[in-house]
């Protein structure tokens, strides 16, 4: 049972076996080649000037132009990073650590712009009257006419607001639209 | 086994270095040094994602006023030029990567000399022709921006728009950073020289070489993206 | 015997000299001791505003020194003369209890103080990757504890711990820009540990050590640090715009200049909804030791384990938005809601396999075991109170109240205080080379497990039924629950002096600790109590997994007291 304490000289032989493992792969230095570094820095020289070109010289519709932009940097990017930094030749793990980072980028840019689009929409519908604040459910398709009855309702109990009348009135109104109360009640709470 | 009989005092210092004592072997050592600086880049682009996150929900939700205040108040030549000026910094220093893995310390030399310079051109043309007629100008971000009459005649029909002191903190705050960066680069790269001078870079060590190469290269891909994004579309 | 082979505590020739290796030191142990004092003090201080908090909320009205506001800044301090409202003395306390513990204990607590003593002797190395980076981490570490004691001298910042825009940007009592530098200079700290384990754990595993020869606490802090690495980054830049926007009114974050306030809580969700897994995931590394070593047995669903580690690493990244459910629009709290349920699977994965492993196990009830044993019952608490909370309608009630209190403290106390505090009993002797007093230990543990709860499950009840957090005033009707959770406080604060007290008479006159008192199986118990300078003599040779207690008698131990199960009963209970 005692597997758990070799040797000295048990260890000293896995040690040597190891060793001479590794040294089998420790010249594997990659040494960086002249033409393809030269091919690649004159290809993302013209890009840029294609970049230059396409932005000052042809309108896309829309965000077409930036689009266009950011394919044509993120491909220079693409060669910087396999070529220049070596990726290509280099370990995958390197290439897993961009990876996870670019994806990351793309997770916090995306779902950010995801909420701030929809409240710019949800901001631009309630300028233009088409929502009112008071939660989702309460959308409704004119906010004018909501607004005038809602004027109307607030000057019929202005008028009535000294009489006895009023809890019974609201109360007989209550028994006959049961369904209606919580509506009622909640535009009540509102004045 | 063939160069044991010299005497270690003959040897360059990039030919008689061991790696350090917790390392089994110099090829761990320099693989593990370039696996921290990759995970140290993987930190500077989500730290510039900051920067592009902001640009995309404020060129979002302000798109007009975004578009033309790029054209009143960038050059698109002198970001274009600085555009090539690091590319071409970034050729030379894969030139020099290769002069350390060849044993040609000259060409190491002559190559880590352009890319310094192309580091300093950069940086002049950054603050002599841009920040600095900004600063005049007062053409600052956020709410130390301030209109000047004179400056929309100029424009050509062109009024800045209200949310022109956006456009302009994002573009103070990235170009800063990737400016800092550049400094922080050069001073790198005069480092590496210095030490490429004094012999320790060799085709059996160049880690910190590789290392300062590829913090160079990550410094141009940023500056790839933010060339179009704040100065052409 | 070289140099190398004496204790790293071991003194040098004088005292100057012992000073010095200390602060320069780049041994992973030094430089983790020293972590340790720090999150420690830090733990003290955030506890005793936490303390002041809970006296201030004894009675429904405001308790606190009120005044006249006389200016802001020194004017306004005590201490120069000045008399500060006591609502605003209440948010500073609050603010200052969140930000000290959250990013100066708990974020730097297990990965920087035990991962960095423990994290190589376990893979074997004789350091970490880059050990001059570990020492630039624990200096870094330093200047941004002393940016928040300046903050702190000025009487803090008043933001909470999340530095919400507008109110950070506009506010002018305290100091926010000192906490906000604090707490940017404290993320860089953060990064170079990771960066450090991640190399560390990929590059110097002893050779023969696969991933999954990894004990579990490794995987653990290994996913931590992936996010250490990767979200971090963004708080850096979050608070450098916020820095930005106090001192050059850049208006990103301003809506009367055209900026937009809810973009700054993405940005500072995008780093902090990861950082909580930064803070518990470590927390978890360490139960699934204590419960395998302490119960004597394999642990059960290794695999399922280490991946779920990596899987809330990776979950962590895409739910940031269930911070945000009363300022979000509907389409995006719909996908966080949903997506936050997934964090649920891998976090009860765990738990289930923790519970597993302690069926049928010879359970030896110690410090570190009755630790695993409240974090099991507190943490599952914790979790429990999640799904509610990522629950659109039941998040819309409970937002910003006590429940959320409540929830928060039963995972980041429950979960990894109670992990820390096991852990650090449990690997005490093999670090410091002294025994501790075990039934002093174990009473410090019972007191702390009653005072947690009875502080904090009471505040389930208050949330629920509408006691908003960050108030110094309520109604009288919440009171009794208010004084029951003061109360707890105290007894909590008790449980953890008995734990100091333990610490410091170990020290002062503990007996020497073997190599291995607990019978563990992992490599740090192969070396000395406290181990030597290059942890190890010469490199270990692996030849057991992690957690083999089925087939290999732990090492420096006695075969009788640690007899090995029937192999047929073994057989049983692995089909």
């Amino acid at each position: 049972m005692s597997h758990y304490h070799p040797t000295r000289e048990e260890e000293k032989a896995i040690h040597e076996e190891l060793a001479s493992q590794e040294l089998g792969h420790e010249h594997h230095v990659h040494v960086t080649p002249y033409w393809p570094m030269l091919a690649v820095f004159v290809t993302l020289v013209i890009m840029t000037v294609v970049t230059v070109l396409t932005a000052k010289f042809i309108d896309l519709p829309g965000t077409g132009n930036l689009l266009l932009a950011m394919v044509i940097a993120c491909f220079k990017g693409t060669l910087v990073f396999a070529y220049f930094m070596h990726l290509r030749y280099d370990k995958l793990l390197n290439t897993v650590v961009v990876a996870a980072s670019v994806f990351a980028v793309v997770l916090f840019i995306g779902f950010s712009m995801l909420d701030l689009k929809a409240r710019a929409a949800f901001n631009h519908e309630y300028e233009a009257g088409e929502i009112t604040t008071g939660g989702m459910n309460r959308v409704v398709a004119n906010a004018n006419e909501i607004a005038r009855e809602k004027a109307l309702e607030h000057g019929h109990h202005g008028d009535e607001h000294g009489e006895h009348g009023d809890h019974a009135d609201e109360h007989g109104d209550d028994a006959h639209t049961d369904g209606d109360h919580g509506a009622d009640h909640g535009q009540d709470d509102d004045h | 086994m063939t160069h044991v009989s010299t005497s270690t005092e003959d040897l360059k210092p990039h030919e008689r270095y061991v790696p350090a004592s917790h390392w089994r072997n110099a090829y761990d050592e320099a693989d593990g040094a370039k696996l921290g600086m990759w995970l140290f880049l993987s930190t500077e682009i989500l730290l510039f994602a900051g920067f592009f996150c902001a640009y995309a929900v404020f060129r979002m939700l302000y798109p007009g006023v975004w578009a033309d205040a790029s054209h009143y108040y960038l050059d698109w030549r002198i970001g274009g030029f600085n555009t090539l000026v690091l590319l071409l910094s970034s050729f030379t220093v894969v030139l020099a990567i290769r002069g350390a893995q060849t044993n040609r310390p000259a060409m190491t030399n002559i190559n880590l000399i352009i890319t310094i310079i192309c580091a300093l051109v950069f940086l002049v043309l950054k603050l002599g022709w841009e920040y600095y007629p900004k600063w005049v100008h007062d053409e600052l971000p956020g709410g130390n921006f301030a209109y000047h009459s004179h400056s929309i005649l100029e424009a050509g029909g062109y009024v800045p728009g209200s949310h022109d002191n956006i456009f302009l903190s994002i573009y103070w705050i990235a170009t800063g950073t990737h400016g800092v960066h550049v400094l922080i680069g050069a001073f790198l790269l005069t480092w590496c020289l210095w030490l490429n001078m004094k012999g320790f870079y060799g085709p059996k060590h160049y880690t910190s070489l590789e290392n300062v190469g590829l913090y160079w290269h990550i410094v141009d891909i940023i500056w790839i993206f933010l060339f179009p994004l704040l100065y052409l579309v | 015997m070289s140099h190398h082979d004496v204790s790293y505590l071991a003194p040098k020739e004088n005292w100057r000299k012992t000073a010095l290796s200390w602060i320069f030191t780049i041994d992973h142990k030094k430089i983790g001791v020293m972590y340790l004092f720090a999150v420690l003090f830090a733990f003290f201080l955030g506890g005793v505003f936490a303390l002041m908090v809970r006296m201030e909320l004894w009675a429904p009205k405001v308790t606190l020194p009120s005044g006249e506001v006389q200016g802001v800044a020194f004017d306004s301090l005590p201490w120069f003369g000045g008399a500060i409202e006591g609502n605003t003395l209440y948010n500073h306390l609050f603010s200052l209890h969140g930000t000290i513990m959250v990013f100066l204990f708990i974020i730097p607590s297990i990965p920087a103080a035990l991962g960095n003593i423990f994290l190589p002797i376990m893979l074997g190395a004789k350091d970490v990757a880059f050990p001059r980076l570990n020492l630039l981490s624990w200096y870094v570490y330093l200047l941004g504890g002393f940016f928040a004691l300046v903050s702190l001298m000025s009487f803090g910042n008043e933001t909470g711990w999340t530095f919400y825009t507008p109110y950070s940007t506009a506010t002018e009592y305290g100091s926010v820009t000192a906490m906000v530098l604090a707490a940017f200079i404290l993320g860089f700290s953060s990064i170079f540990t990771g960066m450090n384990f991640i190399v560390t754990v990929h590059k110097l595993r002893v050779p023969g050590m696969g991933w999954f020869d990894m004990p579990l606490f490794i995987w653990a802090i290994y996913a931590t640090a992936v996010i250490q690495v990767l979200a971090t980054p963004v708080l850096g830049i979050t608070l450098l715009m916020l820095v930005f926007e106090r001192t050059m009114n850049i208006g990103i974050f301003d809506p009367a200049i055209g900026g937009d306030p809810v973009l700054f809580q993405h940005f500072f969700w995008f780093y902090s909804h990861p950082a909580v897994y930064i803070m518990i995931l470590p927390g978890m590394g360490i139960i699934s030791e204590l419960i395998s070593v302490h119960a004597r047995k394999k642990i059960f669903g290794y695999r399922a384990i280490a991946f779920s580690s990596i899987a809330i690493a990776a979950i962590s990244f895409l739910v940031w938005g269930h911070h945000m459910f009363a300022s979000e629009t509907a389409i995006a709290n719909a996908i966080f809601s949903a997506l936050t349920f997934f964090v649920a699977v891998p976090t009860a994965i765990k738990v289930f396999n923790w519970v597993a492993t302690l069926y049928k196990g010879s359970i030896v009830i110690n410090t570190p075991m009755l630790y695993a044993m409240a974090f099991l019952f507190c943490f599952t608490i914790g979790g429990l109170t999640g799904p509610p909370l990522a629950t659109l309608a039941t998040d819309i009630h409970l937002h910003d109240t006590y429940f959320v209190v409540a929830h928060f403290h039963y995972v980041m106390m429950g979960g990894t205080v109670l992990a820390f505090v096991g852990g650090l009993h449990h690997w005490w002797p093999k670090f410091t080379g002294r025994m501790y007093n075990e039934k002093l230990a174990m009473l410090g543990c019972v007191l702390v497990f009653i005072g947690f709860n009875l502080t904090f499950f009471t505040q389930f009840f208050l949330g629920s039924e509408g006691m908003p957090r960050r108030y110094a005033t309520y109604v009288e009707e919440f009171q009794m629950l208010h004084r029951l959770s003061t109360m707890g406080s105290w007894i909590l604060g008790v449980g953890f002096l008995v734990h100091l007290g333990v610490f410091v008479a170990s020290i002062a006159a503990g007996r020497p600790a073997s190599r291995n008192p607990w019978g563990g199986l992992t490599l740090e118990w192969y070396t000395e109590s406290p181990p030597i300078e290059h942890n190890f003599p010469h490199e270990p040779v692996l030849t057991h997994g992690p957690y083999d207690f089925d087939t290999v008698v732990p090492p420096h131990c006695d075969p009788k007291d640690y007899p090995l199960p029937d192999p047929k009963e073994v057989e049983k209970f692995s089909h």
